[in-house]
């Protein structure tokens, strides 16, 4: 048996230039496209991976945000009821002071019509009191009225200060004075009265007797600048005035009260 | 067939170096295999491959599958030289079935020159991947008294990795020539048949034997 040495060199040197040639030729490119397929294939299924991460992501979101709806619904409904006790608290404020407003005002409207009655009925009472005794006083017999009265402006006149008495005669002699009565005087009351304001005026009198139905009972002394009253027009008067004036504070003062 | 199955019949000499039939066979299946390869490899697409690619891709995926088995490492660095030795010695053995052919496995040279390229790029290997010292302190390993008998063991891989497949495919050749010549046409066809798996069976066993001597020299698995 021969073995041939060159055979074997030559067989070794082919099989190295076919590993070098099949390399090229076949496993390179086989290769370069399996790992492109492969490169693809995991490129899909990565892509895939992140659209199921971003699918589970999403789904954990949503998950996470079904869990907090309770929670939320809760605190929108704690927060709508706090605005609805803060809104009926402040509606309820609003009107208490409303109705408040309205009391006072309705107390004070109250005040003023039963103040306005009131001097009303004062008004009337006072007139209707005035007015009877106005009749009153009309049916009595008028010297007997009248007589005191005179005298009482006499010594109202005699009263006054001796200066003040002085100027009521404004310098003139005879001084005049007029007598206004409610009724015709007697003549002794009329020659009376001459004398006692002679005497206070220290100057004789010329009186001038008139009559004036509205002073009711008793009588007036006009002087020149200056008026001596004593009559019941104006007692009736004065009295009614400070039965009004008495009634409407005391009125006030109520309403104040 | 009156020639000796030993001897390697000289096809023309090239100056002083005889060209003999195997290498003129190998020449031939080379020129095939590159060619087809080519032709096959021209037009690859990632999408809808064809039925040629997917047959491509379906050899190359499982010769690098069973590399990467074997060795249990990464195979595409080992896939050139495995791949390429089962694919060849697949095709060479097959190659003697064609009528007027003779397998180049069925001469002793090729099966000692495929041997002699595994044992010399194991070793290349081993140093590369190992660095050179500690590659060669392996043959001392567990004791440095096993050093010559590991040296040996080495050699003696190789010489039977070639003798096996020398002796497979020639025998196989020599009984299905036997047969032609005392029975007639269509009688060594169920040798034919037989010889065709046992042609793929050695290809197989070759290239598993080889992965394992260079894993054992890479290290990524023990040495047998």
């Amino acid at each position: 048996m021969h073995i041939d040495g060159w055979t074997i060199l030559l067989q070794a040197v082919n099989f190295l230039i076919l590993v070098w040639l099949l390399r090229r030729f076949l496993y390179r490119p086989v290769l370069a496209v399996i790992a492109e397929r492969q490169a693809a294939t995991e490129r899909v299924r990565s892509e895939a991976e992140a659209a199921r991460q971003a699918a589970e992501a999403a789904s954990r979101s949503l998950e996470d945000q079904r869990a907090a709806l309770p929670a939320e619904r809760d605190r929108l409904i704690a927060a709508a009821r706090a605005e609805a006790e803060a809104e009926r608290a402040a509606l309820l404020d609003r009107a208490r002071i409303e109705a408040d407003h309205a009391l006072e005002e309705a107390r004070n409207r109250l005040a003023d019509e039963r103040a306005q009655a009131l001097g009303a009925l004062q008004r009337h009472a006072a007139d209707l009191g005035t007015q009877l005794a106005t009749r009153l006083v009309r049916d009595a017999p008028c010297g007997t009225l009248t007589r005191p009265l005179l005298e009482e402006a006499c010594a109202a006149v005699e009263a006054l200060p001796a200066d003040r008495r002085h100027a009521l005669g404004d310098g003139t002699e005879p001084v005049p004075v007029r007598l206004a009565a409610a009724g015709p005087l007697p003549d002794e009351d009329v020659a009376h009265a001459r004398d006692r304001l002679a005497a206070a005026l220290d100057r004789p009198v010329a009186l001038e007797l008139t009559e004036d139905p509205s002073l009711i009972a008793g009588v007036e002394l006009h002087f020149a600048h200056s008026v001596v009253r004593r009559s019941w027009k104006q007692t009736l008067a004065e009295a009614k005035e400070e039965m009004t004036r008495h009634d409407s504070a005391r009125t006030d003062a109520g309403a104040l009260a | 067939m009156t020639d000796s199955p030993l001897t390697t019949p000289i096809v023309f000499l090239l100056g002083p170096v005889p060209v003999t039939l195997p290498v003129v066979v190998t020449w031939g299946l080379m020129a095939a295999m590159t060619l087809g390869s080519a032709l096959a490899t021209r037009r690859l697409r990632v999408e809808r491959p064809g039925r040629v690619q997917t047959v491509l891709e379906l050899v190359v995926e499982t010769l690098r599958r069973q590399i990467a088995e074997t060795m249990q490492a990464d195979a595409t660095p080992f896939l050139p030289l495995l791949g390429t030795l089962f694919l060849y010695l697949a095709v060479a053995n097959l190659s003697g079935l064609v009528p007027g052919l003779k397998a180049p496995t069925a001469f002793l040279e090729t099966a000692a020159a495929l041997a002699l390229v595994v044992l010399l790029a194991s070793q290349a290997l081993g140093i590369r991947r190992r660095g050179l010292w500690p590659y060669l302190k392996g043959f001392a390993h567990p004791t440095p008294l096993l050093l010559p008998l590991n040296i040996l063991s080495e050699l003696t891989r190789a010489f039977s990795l070639s003798v096996r497949l020398f002796g497979n495919v020639m025998s196989g050749e020599f009984v299905i020539a036997i047969v032609l010549s005392l029975a007639g046409l269509f009688v060594p066809v169920p040798l034919m048949a037989l010889e065709l798996l046992l042609g793929l069976v050695q290809a197989y066993i070759f290239t598993v034997l080889a992965a394992v001597f260079i894993g054992g020299a890479v290290g990524t698995i023990e040495k047998g």
